[in-house]
């Protein structure tokens, strides 16, 4: 039945997430460590089992879909997860696409982790691979991650070697410039046989949900606790109006990354077009509410909200750094602009 | 979750495509004239002749007593087949239906609902005032008990349609002691009464079909109050949750088309640098890409909403985001399409759209101010679902 509410099962999956998200990855884990620390935490997903949670069974995963993914990912947004989750994800699956048993097994156990080959100029991929990138909170990662609509190939980051650092807007993330030379990939899939660049818009829609959400609550929570002209800002309506934009904004970019996760599901029941053309627009909506959302938190918290100490700047860095990720090459408006299927 | 339709559904939307094929009226909606109204009031009664009215209406009312689903695979169908605008059949089909259904009593229901679906009852809404628009609970039409008859005077103004309803859904104060949304009265008014006169109000997109109208006196039979004596306010709420929450779904199923149009168009029409097409020109491109990635959320939006209504039974106060996403996006729309006509815009009669890019940019500014301003839509936004504070207003 034509239906967007969850199911029981799928709100079980937002559950489990969100409540260890809360106890092991608090946003406030920032202002303790100043940042650092994420590294130590990371073992709490593999074994949580979300890292395989889209993959088969065969190869490891719980054999669930873009769907429950995408209900997990908006989680990982909302708690600032650094984005190697989602190269992490995405590359167990081109291992296993590719037939890389061992190299999916070693991730979905949190004993290699993959961090983003984001490219600067158009990417050569393909079982070698050329172009210049950066590495996109890849310190410490053994193996890297590209992708683009030809597909996408695992590169080990010794063969990548990063070679300078690069002073990364948010703080929390490292970001690295390296250029490739006929580097030969571990694992290669094409997207014709494995659309990685659909998963990757699609998940991380899911995740600048979770961030125009999280940032949605923060300025409505704020509006009710600061007062000023002696009664709560939450009040006045230029202050309501653009929290109410806010809620606009996360409900569309939720229901349309719904609709790309459950294309994506299916697939092969459904006309390839349609699928593109709702990831586009899933990514498309997201990345502007929440850089949107994020923008209105900071306005709405005032001087607090352009200091260091608040969490607010957090989300506004972190939803400009995933809306650049796989955004090269990747003619978004084009797929939007494609001419209407008959149906 | 699922967007596949399951074969009942299936089967539902191949037999509407089919009976919509050869049943939609091929002659234009004749505009602002008896005419219209017949022409109305024919293609609603063939709905029904076909057993296609009131899908997800009760069927001991004359409905189909189908889900809200299959309503939206109707509207969708509707849209697909270009069949005409629901035009004056709206506030019966899609207000005081749903109101009369909620909380009518059996006889209101028995007399009203078999009507409105074959097309024999025409109905407007009575609810703003001159000095009563966003705030509504502000409205001073009273109406006083006599025997068993309330008798109504007043004014009513922004009434869609009054110079051809048969009947109204009138919001009046029967407390007369009573303030704000407190001692209010729902009350089902015959239009052919004697006392009402109604005034046509010119439209700035040049149509007649919004009105002033005026009580004298008027008896309307106390039988005819909806859901209980001063317990109007609930009852309206209700109307206007429908209103927002659903009446629109045929025009958002309908935005999605204008979209593909427009961008047909584009490819084709002269950019305004006078030599390429529109659509080379990356701001325009870029806008239009938007828009096609925002009527395709709008119809996510639409499905979680009948999704989300379906488990509760009414719209509750999400309605008013999609309100505000569809009425926003609508109007960005016809500007869009304004600089993609370009000079043709000028031209108000012209163009593919049938009325033309120019008028339904002209009409589009009613979008953001019926069924709630968009202003009214963040206030319930920021206040219901944010848990914003309600601004304190001055007692009255």
């Amino acid at each position: 039945m034509l239906s967007l509410s969850p199911t029981p099962e799928q709100q079980q999956i937002t559950d489990a997430v969100r409540d260890v998200l809360t106890s092991e990855w608090p946003i406030d884990r920032f202002r303790q460590a100043g940042g650092a620390g994420d590294a130590g935490r990371w073992q709490t997903l593999p074994d949580l089992g979300v890292l395989g949670m889209g993959l088969e069974t065969s190869y490891g995963g719980l054999g669930l879909s873009a769907i429950e993914e995408a209900l997990a990912f908006r989680e990982f947004g909302r708690f600032l997860v650094p984005p190697r989750i989602l190269a992490t994800v995405l590359g167990a699956r081109v291992a296993a696409a590719a037939g890389c048993a061992q190299l999916c097994a070693s991730m979905l156990a949190g004993q290699v982790v993959v961090g983003i080959l984001n490219a600067v100029s158009e990417p050569s991929l393909g079982v070698h691979v050329s172009g210049r990138f950066l590495v996109v909170d890849g310190a410490e990662c053994d193996v890297l991650l590209a992708w683009s609509p030809s597909g996408a190939a695992l590169v080990s980051r010794s063969t990548a070697q990063p070679t300078a650092s690069r002073k990364s807007m948010d703080e929390t993330i490292t970001v690295e410039s390296c250029e490739l030379k006929e580097a030969e990939a571990l694992a290669w899939v094409d997207a014709a046989d494995e659309p990685v660049y659909l998963r990757a818009d699609t998940l991380l829609a899911a995740m600048l949900v979770g961030i125009a959400e999280a940032t949605r609550d923060m300025a409505a929570h704020y509006a009710t606790l600061r007062e000023a002209f002696g009664q709560q800002i939450g009040e006045f309506q230029a202050i309501k109006h653009r929290c109410a934009d806010t809620a606009v904004q996360a409900e569309a970019a939720w229901c349309q990354t719904l609709v790309a996760a459950i294309g994506l599901r299916d697939a092969a029941n459904h006309a390839r077009d349609d699928v593109t053309l709702d990831v586009a627009a899933a990514r498309w909506i997201a990345t502007r509410a929440a850089q949107a959302n994020a923008e209105s938190n900071i306005q709405v918290h005032g001087g607090i909200g352009f200091s260091a100490e608040a969490d607010p700047h957090r989300y506004v860095k972190r939803a400009v750094v995933l809306g650049q990720l796989g955004v090269l090459g990747r003619m978004l408006s084009a797929d939007l602009l494609a001419p209407a299927s008959a149906n | 979750m699922d967007l596949k339709l399951d074969s009942s559904e299936k089967k539902f939307r191949d037999d509407v495509r089919s009976w919509l094929h050869d049943n939609v009226p091929r002659e234009p909606r004749p505009a602002d004239s008896a005419e219209m109204a017949a022409f109305d009031r024919a293609w609603q009664k063939k709905q029904r002749e076909g057993g296609w009215a009131g899908i997800n209406w009760p069927t001991e009312y004359g409905g189909r007593g189908l889900t809200l689903v299959q309503q939206l695979i109707w509207y969708e169908e509707y849209a697909r087949a270009q069949a005409p605008h629901v035009g004056t059949s709206f506030i019966g089909l899609s207000q005081a239906g749903p109101t009369l259904i909620l909380a009518g009593s059996e006889a209101q229901k028995a007399k009203h609902l078999p009507a409105i679906l074959r097309g024999e009852e025409v109905w407007c809404q009575g609810f703003s005032e001159p000095g009563a628009g966003s705030d509504l609970a502000a409205l001073q039409t009273r109406a006083t008990i006599s025997g068993d008859e309330l008798i109504v005077s007043g004014q009513k103004i922004w009434t869609s349609y009054a110079h051809i309803a048969d009947y109204q859904e009138l919001l009046v104060r029967t407390d007369p002691a009573s303030r704000r949304h407190r001692g209010l009265s729902w009350v089902i008014c015959d239009m052919k009464t004697p006392g009402i006169s109604v005034r046509p109000i010119l439209t700035m997109s040049g149509r007649l079909h919004f009105c002033e109208v005026f009580f004298d006196e008027v008896r309307v039979p106390l039988s005819n109050v909806v859901g209980g004596l001063n317990n109007g306010w609930k009852v309206a709420m209700s109307t206007l949750a429908w209103e927002r929450g659903t009446a629109f779904i045929a025009e958002q199923v309908d935005l999605s088309r204008v979209v593909d149009r427009l961008i047909e168009e584009a490819r084709h029409a002269l950019g305004p640098d006078g030599r390429r097409a529109a659509i080379a020109h990356e701001d325009l491109a870029e806008n239009l890409a938007a828009a096609r990635a925002e009527v395709r959320t709008l119809r996510a939006m639409t499905i979680a909403s009948v999704s989300r209504i379906a488990r509760t039974g009414i719209p509750g106060p999400e309605a008013s985001i999609i309100r505000l996403y569809f009425s926003e996006l609508y109007q960005r729309v016809r500007k869009l399409a304004l600089r993609i006509a370009g000079p043709n815009a000028m031209d108000a009669g012209g163009g593919s759209a049938g009325e033309g890019w120019g008028w339904s940019y002209i009409d589009s500014f009613r979008y953001t101010i019926a069924a709630g301003t968009s202003e009214i839509q963040r206030n319930i936004i920021g206040e219901q679902i944010l848990g914003l504070p309600r601004a304190r207003r001055s007692p009255n």
